[in-house]
């Protein structure tokens, strides 16, 4: 279950939009600043694949000026006994 | 309200971004809601303890939130680490959390380890001890433990088994490690652990490593040297190696030797300290005596192998003509090294000007003459007078967490009680005197090391064996035959685990064990270190500490008189029961109150003040000053000894079967076996599986590539790896290398068991092996 987060700075006159296409993305969380046009972005996925299918579609979302990961967990759960190749 | 570790993690997520933007844009505002998220990320409560790894003993702070550790960070008070970890280190608490923990008892029905209450297995460990002992004899039953038990642990131990069943059928997995250390100690000094500490690190100008790759196996101290040479440029280092490793390449000089040539090289050295006239002889009459030992002594591969050392009074002519076969010329034929180099090594050494740390662990210890090296350095420090003062310090390096502070302090080996030998009638009526039982309980034979003690379970002589905390299915030499023995039919085998490992596939009953910080507990590292922990959370399920497994099966079995504390105390009170064995200026421990309150306390810890340099009457309380500036008291004489120890050639060396060299070893990321890293993701994915390095040039003639398969092929037995070339060491021609962790790649079925006589010690560094190309790469296609 990968959790990420990135600092999203919108193109100007898009932070409202960008806000809402963000959100409307499965297992993202946005927060808006009170008082600059800048916005935090929380992802949380199924799993490693999922995560490289969000970040393909956050790059395609239209109005984002800059997107910079901040924060990146992949190894919330730990493996079992490793497999025997 | 409880926040679990997901709502944990996305809090640090928002806060590393909201700390992004407020570091892009000053007095940005996200209003209420995610400050308040941030603020409850000072939560955690953040506590200190010994990291669970290596011998070197990081200070860590471990975070708490709601009952779960969530994060590590170095501890910036802790005077080992000063607030460094390794990768190790930082990443350990995950492995509180690998998802197959065991947590619940099982026992073995119709082949299959079923789950079962508690109670239920705890009362068929004690049934079937009582039973074998009844039928077979005390000295049937046996405990099989390991340096990173607690030192509460190993004491309950040692009560139990010495002290309660009265067999010395007590050993620990640091026979494996470190035994050859302590009889080196023991043989020079007359008692075990190093003369100083880490501390000179800070004051020394040469660093001389000894068959010890710090980079990867004491990377936290190894970075402290690297440090005194970016301050200093007086600084040297020198890696003395039989492979090229990432020390080799950090450190000024790399030499590169043949196996067991370092016998040789330690007396060239010593050959030219005399030559060169660079012996300190006011140190050296005052404070040294010579000793004479057994040679031809012999490898311990026969069942009934008995040695028993002498020492025998030399003197100093007699060891100058000893020296005498010990020329740089001859040496380099022995070795490989450079007569040059050799003699630069000795003026090392030999400079009066300069101090000198020299360390070992391994390299030098895994040795078939392991005491015998330990012995050899210690003649160059003492030939020099470069000992027991700031900077000047053989170190002998440890790989376990409580190495020291549990099997060699508390005595967890057939020889060992909590102060001296089973074989010392005081010893035994102290030991028998705090323990309270009568004095004849405590056998004054030594039973089996741990190589003797795994060919007695393959005879029949030991039919229960115990163990906890290590994984010998994985770590004994020559495997085959003891995974054989431990599943002979009348053998009965517990094992207290936390993961599933190789050892508890063999297993009769499993125990779920409590890990690190789910207890409480003492770890004492290589610089006579001891420090506690708390618990900090729960062990999962039925998980119970180590040590009071033990009470409990001891309690079942009548002895509950040895144990009477109550659990919420016990470790308090074996702590207060334990240091009255050491209450001499000697070996003072600190009161528990002050373990718990201080980042580590180093023993003889006496009238207040930690000892760094022991025998330095300036510094030792136990030394004394009438005797001038040192008193080597742990031997009769008040003098340290220069042993006459030889070169003497390994059991097995390559030929033309067998015509390679195999050393063995870890890797940076994996600690032991790997049954705790390999959980660990970023550890696991970092390296993966096993494989085998093989030099550039050898893989060429025999058609090799990067990455194929190969089997390695000993007298012992055959495995397959991928192999690496020019990977991240690089051994000479001749010579592979494979790491140990890995349970799917079992190196150890092709080692020798053949051992140091003195110590017991194996020898992992030096066998025969042949390598086949197997036309495949890992995942069963073919190689290119």
């Amino acid at each position: 279950m990968p959790v990420c987060s990135y600092l999203v700075i919108p193109e100007r006159g898009a932070t409202e939009a960008c806000a809402e296409r963000l959100s409307a993305l499965p297992g993202c969380e946005v927060v808006r600043a009170e008082n600059r046009d800048v916005l935090l972005l929380v992802t949380e996925t199924a799993g490693p694949a999922e995560e490289r299918a969000l970040r393909d579609a956050l790059a395609s979302i239209p109005g984002i000026r800059s997107l910079v990961l901040t924060f990146g967990e992949l190894d919330t759960e730990t493996a079992g006994r490793p497999p025997w190749p | 309200m409880r926040t679990d570790r997901r709502t944990f993690v996305k809090r640090l997520a928002l806060a590393s971004a909201a700390g992004a933007a407020a570091s892009l844009m000053p007095g940005v505002s996200f209003g209420e809601e995610v400050a308040r998220a941030i603020e409850g990320l000072s939560q955690p409560v953040w506590r200190k303890t010994p990291c669970r790894f290596c011998g070197v003993g990081c200070g860590l702070l471990v975070a708490i939130e709601n009952g779960r550790a969530v994060a590590v960070r170095g501890d910036p008070d802790s005077p080992v680490n000063g607030g460094l970890a390794c990768v190790k280190g930082y990443h350990s608490v995950q492995m509180l959390y690998g998802r197959d923990r065991i947590t619940r008892a099982m026992v073995r029905r119709n082949g299959r380890l079923v789950e079962v209450p508690m109670d239920e297995a705890l009362d068929l460990v004690a049934q079937r001890m009582r039973e074998t002992i009844e039928r077979y004899g005390k000295d049937a039953v046996a405990m099989y433990g390991s340096g990173q038990w607690t030192i509460p642990a190993g004491y309950v131990a040692s009560k139990f088994f010495k002290g309660g069943i009265g067999t010395n059928n007590l050993e620990a997995n640091a026979r494996l490690c470190m035994s050859s250390a302590v009889s080196g100690f023991m043989t020079s000094f007359g008692l075990d652990e190093p003369m100083g500490c880490y501390e000179d690190i800070d004051h020394a100008d040469v660093f001389v490593l000894w068959g010890a790759n710090m980079a990867e196996m004491h990377p936290v101290l190894f970075s402290r040297i690297l440090e005194q040479r970016e301050r200093r440029r007086a600084v040297t280092i020198v890696d003395l190696a039989t492979r090229t490793t990432r020390t080799s390449y950090a450190a000024d000089r790399s030499l590169i030797f043949t196996p067991q040539s370092d016998l040789a090289i330690a007396n060239a050295i010593c050959h030219e300290i005399v030559k060169r006239g660079w012996v300190n002889r006011e140190f050296v009459d005052r404070y040294v005596a010579f000793k004479r030992g057994k040679t031809g002594i012999g490898y311990g591969l026969e069942d009934d192998f008995r040695f028993t050392e002498e020492a025998v009074d030399a003197t100093w002519d007699e060891y100058v003509r000893f020296l005498e076969d010990y020329t740089p010329e001859r040496v380099e034929r022995i070795s490989g090294v450079p007569a040059r180099e050799i003699r630069w090594l000795a003026s090392l050494y030999g400079d009066p000007s300069r101090k000198v740390m020299s360390l070992w662990c391994m390299g030098v210890n895994q040795h078939t003459r392991g005491t015998w090296m330990n012995n050899l350095i210690y003649n160059i420090h003492l030939l020099t007078g470069k000992i027991a003062s700031p900077g000047n310090s053989p170190f002998s390096l440890t790989g376990q967490p409580s190495a020291c502070g549990t099997v060699r302090e508390v005595g967890t080996l057939t020889n060992r009680l909590p102060k001296g030998e089973v074989t010392n009638e005081e010893d035994r009526r102290l030991a028998a005197e705090i323990w309270g039982v009568p004095v004849e309980r405590i056998d004054p034979r030594p039973t089996h090391h741990t190589v003797s003690m795994f060919r007695a379970l393959d005879r029949g002589e030991i039919r229960f064996l115990w163990i906890q905390v290590t994984n010998p299915m994985v770590t004994m030499p020559n495997l085959n035959r003891y995974r054989s023995a431990a599943q002979k039919e009348g053998r009965f085998i517990v094992v207290s685990e936390v993961y599933p490992t190789p050892t508890t596939d063999i297993a009769d009953v499993v125990l779920p064990s409590a890990l690190w910080i789910e207890q409480e507990g003492m770890f004492g590292n290589s610089e006579r270190r001891t420090q506690h922990f708390e618990q900090m959370v729960r062990p999962p399920g039925d998980a119970m500490s180590d040590a009071w497994q033990m009470i409990e099966v001891a309690r079942r079995m009548g002895l509950g008189e040895l144990f009477p504390w109550r659990r919420e105390e016990h470790v308090a009170e074996i702590w207060k029961e334990y240091i009255r064995f050491h209450d001499t200026p000697e070996h003072r421990m600190a009161p528990y109150e002050e373990l718990k309150a201080r980042r580590g306390v180093m023993w003889p810890y006496v009238d207040g003040r930690e000892t760094k340099w022991r025998y330095n009457t300036k510094y030792d309380p136990a030394a004394d000053p009438a005797r001038g500036e040192f008193d080597f008291y742990g031997h009769p004489d008040h003098r340290a000894w220069i042993w006459l120890r030889p070169y003497e050639a390994p059991p097995e060396w390559p030929d033309e079967e067998y015509p390679f060299w195999l050393s063995t070893g870890r890797v940076l990321e994996h600690w032991h076996t790997g049954s705790l890293t390999r959980r660990i993701p970023t550890l696991h994915r970092a390296v993966p599986r096993a494989y085998v390095e093989i030099n550039r040039q050898d893989a060429e003639e025999l058609g090799i590539r990067n990455g194929e398969m190969v089997r390695i092929i000993s007298r012992r037995g055959s495995m397959a790896a991928e192999a690496r070339i020019d990977y991240r060491a690089q051994p000479p021609r001749g010579q592979v290398f494979v790491p140990f962790f890995d349970e799917s790649m079992l190196v150890n079925e092709l080692t020798l068991d053949a051992y140091c006589p003195i110590s017991g010690q194996p020898d992992y560094k030096k066998c025969a092996v042949r390598i086949e190309r197997m036309g495949m790469t890992l995942g069963g296609g073919p190689a290119r």
